[in-house]
């Protein structure tokens, strides 16, 4: 076979990118061919180069917020497809401070940072979630509460308690029972609201109260939850100043008197 | 190619955002990593990465798991990221500040004057890349900087390996015709050294 032939194949052949059988073809060729073996010592050089770059080419680090970044856009996206025209419109009229409230409101609820929010956010606020959560039932992505929470919707989860393996994270865990699940699979009572650095079996629910208290008091050991609201890094002040806020705004029933 | 847990996929197809977000965090370096080979620089592929999460997020309900989940995610990667360029136009020159100081200092060691040279030779092969057709554009990026073989590549974007290769032969040589043109005496150097052995 002519050089020109093989050649043309030394491009992959440089990168071990060709079928075995024409690679060994192509490497006996190149034992006998010194012009071949002259082009493949160039290609690889290049290929040494390009290999390289790719090495050494490290793009700047992912955000560290990225995958809240991710969930904030999602969330977007349901309200501008879910909320009506008619009422994006009066959104739109609004002024831009009410605006950007709005945005704002959204981002602490997101980040778990629950105070301070005016009434006026809070009501804007409240109507944007309104639209994510009807998708969310749709779509099961998301868990209704027992009330029009504003404040829960990063529930990691839920699981069902008896199946749930603790992975040990840090945040808020709430502990959930589903009152009717023939005839309303979606709405949650919230039982107990806790927080620790390490979310396992004997250190979250437990350490207060009794799953047995909790079976007693539900019924069946089937329709108990857990949700966790992770909060890596995250110091015990801070969480129990957002568990605070929540068992003030829920009332669990075995969070009374502690 | 490494193979999906199908666990947290079925668990995040029934709602489960913990699943998702695990998900995220698996995969985030690696679509990260191949938006940014394929848009040059870190704040599309950072954009690029959000959409591919957010495409994933709408269609994971329609993901049937007898696919290779992360062939799926990859091909979504680098047919968003084309999309993104399409309709972008800021894509065309690498920031000077986009190639970190410890990656230049920390592969110095050898050849302590290449920092530069090798930010250099990167824009151009930036540059190089978009004068290529779409397809061997990927092939590109996917084979000699991400460092998938033909096989996988073939599975990515769900044609022969004959063709990954006509694509990749083709890449190869107007990459190399063009560093040619700038830096000849790098591509000799070495290819001389082997000669005088």
């Amino acid at each position: 076979m002519k050089c020109s032939k093989f050649r043309n194949r030394l491009t992959l052949y440089v990168g071990g990118d060709l079928p075995e059988k024409e690679m060994i073809k192509l490497s006996e060729h190149l034992d006998k061919c010194p012009d071949c073996k002259a082009e493949l010592e160039k290609l690889k050089s290049f290929k040494e180069t390009v290999n390289d770059i790719a090495q050494s080419d490290i793009p700047n680090p992912l955000p560290s917020d990225f995958t809240s970044n991710v969930y904030d856009r999602i969330m977007e996206n349901h309200i501008k497809k879910t909320i009506p025209k008619r009422r994006r419109w009066h959104f739109a009229q609004w002024k831009p401070a009410v605006a950007f409230g709005a945005i704002a409101a959204l981002l602490l609820i997101t980040t778990g940072m629950l105070y301070n929010i005016n009434k006026e956010q809070k009501k804007i606020a409240a109507l944007m979630y309104e639209q994510v959560k009807r998708i969310a039932e749709k779509e099961h992505s998301l868990v209704r509460l027992d009330d029009s929470s504003i404040y829960m919707k990063y529930l990691e989860g839920i699981h069902r308690y008896d199946e749930w393996k603790p992975s040990g994270e840090t945040g808020i865990f709430v502990i959930l029972h589903r009152k009717d699940p023939a005839n309303d699979p979606y709405t949650y009572n919230i039982e107990f609201i806790g927080e620790s650095e390490k979310i396992l079996y004997n250190r979250t629910f437990l350490e207060n109260q009794s799953i047995s208290d909790l079976v007693s008091r539900t019924g069946s050991k089937d329709n108990i939850y857990i949700g966790i609201y992770p909060m890596p890094d995250s110091s015990p002040s801070e969480r129990r100043r957002i568990a605070g806020a929540l068992i003030k705004k829920y009332k669990p029933h075995f969070n009374r008197g502690i | 190619m490494k193979y999906e847990n199908n666990e947290n996929i079925e668990r995040a197809q029934n709602g489960d955002l913990g699943a998702f977000r695990k998900i995220i965090e698996q995969h985030s370096q690696k679509i990260y990593s191949i938006a940014y080979q394929m848009a040059g620089n870190s704040d599309d592929a950072s954009d690029i990465a959000q959409e591919v999460f957010i495409k994933l997020f709408n269609s994971l309900g329609k993901f049937d798991r007898k696919y290779n989940f992360t062939t799926w995610l990859y091909r979504v990667t680098v047919n968003m990221s084309i999309d993104y360029k399409r309709k972008n136009t800021r894509h065309s020159n690498i920031p000077l500040d986009e190639i970190n100081e410890t990656s230049i200092i920390g592969n110095c060691s050898s050849e302590p004057d290449s920092g530069l040279e090798r930010k250099e030779l990167k824009g151009i092969i930036n540059k190089v890349t978009e004068l290529l057709t779409e397809k061997q554009q990927k092939v590109f990026v996917l084979r000699d900087l991400q460092g998938f073989s033909t096989e996988e590549i073939s599975q990515i974007l769900t044609c022969r390996q004959s063709t990954v290769r006509v694509h990749l032969a083709k890449a190869r040589e107007q990459v190399r015709n063009e560093l040619m043109k700038y830096y000849p005496e790098r591509l000799n150097i070495k290819a001389n050294r082997e000669d005088n052995r």
